[in-house]
């Protein structure tokens, strides 16, 4: 009996191995149509082009999603997004996700960084925890370290709504850029490029 | 019996090739071999792909030259908004990755015997050959034209030193001269850099030699992305207008059939004679060299191929990818090189394991340069079906002709970012 619990218990293990292995590689299969563009393992040299090693699963699909139903401004994501279907959106969030997010070695200006840091603990810090490295919350980004051309141009679409932001998020930008303009939006992205 | 002592044979001679390569043969553990020939877009992802792949399988990548300049971005060197050092990459991180390089040239491939002939005189078996050979010139379809008349009245289409010649002959333009370029029938490599290249040209004149302006003589009609070049030169550029700095003539009558060295003229098919300061002639063109001699192409001058694994429709165990290849719908770009050689590397791998090779997708991404923080981009995704005989387009488009400043800036730095990018993932 014991045998055959063993047995069994292996045979599970197996097939959930393989059954690991082969989305791993249909996910790589997919995933090395990317790397063209975002670099090796999905790590971006930039200067705008993000990384996208290491983002969350459900992020990444919606940003997906978004391109793919044209909800979201871009140059060449907005087709190349309309190839994927659902299963293949997946496997390519969880092959991305499984990268570590690499922060970019980006210059920056300190000065705007050291104002970013404290902006960043006023609006941002209370979603986008640890400076905004957090890969706690599935659906929030890590910005810490991403390209900052690429963010400050998120935060542009968000403040355009030329991209949908959620609630808080609009709101928290608003108060921002009523508080300190464009140049806090600066200050903000000078913060995450410092984290490298 | 056969089939042994043939692996036997092949075994011996690719270990005494290796032997007399100065290889160590205890690393020549694995019996199967792929040779890649050609360390441009294509050969050198295929190589690196290959490798990550499955690193049983022994990869020898021949390439002639010890550095490759890209062809990407060689219209920012013409145009002094670049260096052409940036363009310089090398094979040794390919190395560091167990690749073997060999630095000579590919005389001929005999696909009965499996087998590789160079021009030092080594002689290679292989399992399977990926062959990315690029382009080579129809210079008999320009009379007056050749390779040596080249050096002075520069392609600028194989990147490296004509590269430089050209930007040296731009820079020394007086200002009013005339720029002229020739654009050959299509298909020929990179079917939008003609229009970068006149885009970016005329920035520059715009900038230093501002009664100066570019001729394009265009054999195509009509070219890829259009509108957005169009609308970008008239916005930029007074396209179509009394000041235009750029011009185009077109059709199959504009086709350029003639160069007169002595008077800086050429002749176009309806006879018309132009006379311009600077002549930049972009030559018809077919698949490199070693693949026309080695019977892997048609009629056409191009490679006939499975598009599921990309091997030869004429000859068995040789993989053709890059702009030699005949891809139904795939535009030949370093970007669907680097595309292929991936799903090439992974259709190899399998066929040497015993394993169905399955359709993956194929991105081609081509940005285009106009202006400072100006840029436009085409893009499109494709699969193979399932038994190889075409692509489907999967979907795919250019960017909106009349779109807004930030999206142009947009294109402009994602079109550095695609540069570095993509030379990582060919090269480092």
């Amino acid at each position: 009996m014991a045998k055959v619990t063993y047995k069994l218990y292996c045979a599970i293990v197996f097939t959930t191995l393989s059954l690991h292995a082969s989305a791993n590689d249909t996910g790589r299969a997919l995933a090395n149509a990317c790397t063209g563009c975002h670099g090796i393992d999905g790590v971006s040299e930039g200067p705008s082009i993000p990384s996208i090693a290491g983002l969350p699963k459900e992020y990444f699909t919606e940003i997906m999603l978004g391109f793919k139903l044209d909800q979201l401004p871009s140059t060449v994501m907005g087709q190349v997004a309309k190839a994927y279907d659902r299963s293949e959106l997946a496997l390519l969030a969880g092959y991305f996700a499984n990268k570590p997010f690499t922060p970019a070695r980006q210059p920056f200006d300190p000065e705007l960084a050291k104002k970013g840091a404290g902006l960043h603990k006023e609006f941002c810090e209370e979603c986008h925890e640890k400076g905004g490295s957090s890969t706690e919350d599935d659906e929030i980004s890590v910005i810490a370290g991403q390209q900052m051309r690429y963010l400050r141009w998120t935060l542009d679409d968000m403040k355009r709504n030329r991209r949908v932001a959620t609630r808080k998020m609009a709101k928290k930008l608003r108060k921002l850029l009523k508080a300190e303009g464009n140049s806090g939006l600066d200050a903000l992205v000078h913060y995450y490029a410092s984290q490298q | 019996m056969g089939i042994t002592r043939r692996k036997l044979l092949q075994a011996t001679l690719s270990g005494s090739a290796m032997a007399l390569l100065g290889f160590s043969t205890t690393s020549f553990a694995s019996n199967r071999r792929v040779v890649v020939i050609g360390g441009g877009s294509g050969g050198a992802t295929a190589a690196r792909y290959l490798r990550m792949a499955d690193p049983t399988i022994e990869v020898i990548l021949i390439e002639a030259n010890a550095t490759h300049h890209t062809c990407l971005m060689s219209n920012e060197v013409i145009t002094g908004r670049r260096d052409i050092n940036t363009l310089r990459f090398n094979y040794v991180n390919l190395g560091r990755l167990g690749i073997k390089l060999i630095h000579d040239k590919v005389i001929a491939i005999d696909p009965d015997a499996r087998q590789i002939r160079t021009q030092d005189g080594t002689q290679l078996q292989y399992d399977r050959c990926i062959l990315s050979p690029g382009i080579d010139f129809r210079w008999e379809q320009i009379t007056g034209y050749n390779a040596q008349i080249a050096e002075t009245f520069p392609h600028a289409w194989k990147s490296g030193t004509q590269i430089t010649t050209l930007q040296q002959q731009l820079q020394a333009m007086r200002d009013g001269d005339t720029c002229l370029i020739a654009v050959p029938a299509a298909p020929y490599r990179c079917p939008t850099a003609p229009y970068e290249r006149a885009s970016l040209m005329a920035h520059y004149l715009q900038q230093h030699k501002p009664k100066s302006k570019v001729v394009i003589l265009d054999a195509n009609p009509t070219f890829p992305n259009q509108k957005a070049f169009v609308h970008a030169w008239e916005t930029l550029y007074h396209f179509a207008g009394k000041r235009s700095l750029i011009e185009r003539q077109s059709g199959r009558e504009a086709a350029v059939t003639e160069l007169d060295v002595a008077n800086r003229t050429l002749l176009t098919a309806s006879g018309t004679r132009i006379k311009a300061d600077l002549i930049n002639i972009i030559p018809p063109q077919q698949a490199g060299e070693v693949a026309i001699t080695s019977g892997l192409a048609d009629e056409s001058g191009w490679c006939p191929i499975d598009l599921l694994t990309f091997e030869s429709r004429l000859q068995s165990n040789i993989h053709i990818i890059g702009d030699a290849a005949i891809t139904n719908g795939m535009s030949k770009l370093g970007a669907s090189a680097n595309a292929q050689g991936k799903v090439c590397a992974a259709a190899v791998a399998a066929l040497l394991n015993g394993q169905p090779p399955t359709a993956r997708p194929l991105i081609e991404t081509s940005y285009a340069i106009i202006g400072q923080e100006f840029g436009i981009s085409a893009t499109a995704v494709f699969k193979s079906s399932e038994d190889g005989s075409k692509l489907d387009r999967l979907s795919g488009g250019a960017s909106a002709a009349k779109t807004a400043k930030w999206q142009h800036q947009r294109e402009y730095y994602n079109a550095h970012s695609w540069y570095n990018n993509i030379t990582r993932d060919i090269f480092l």
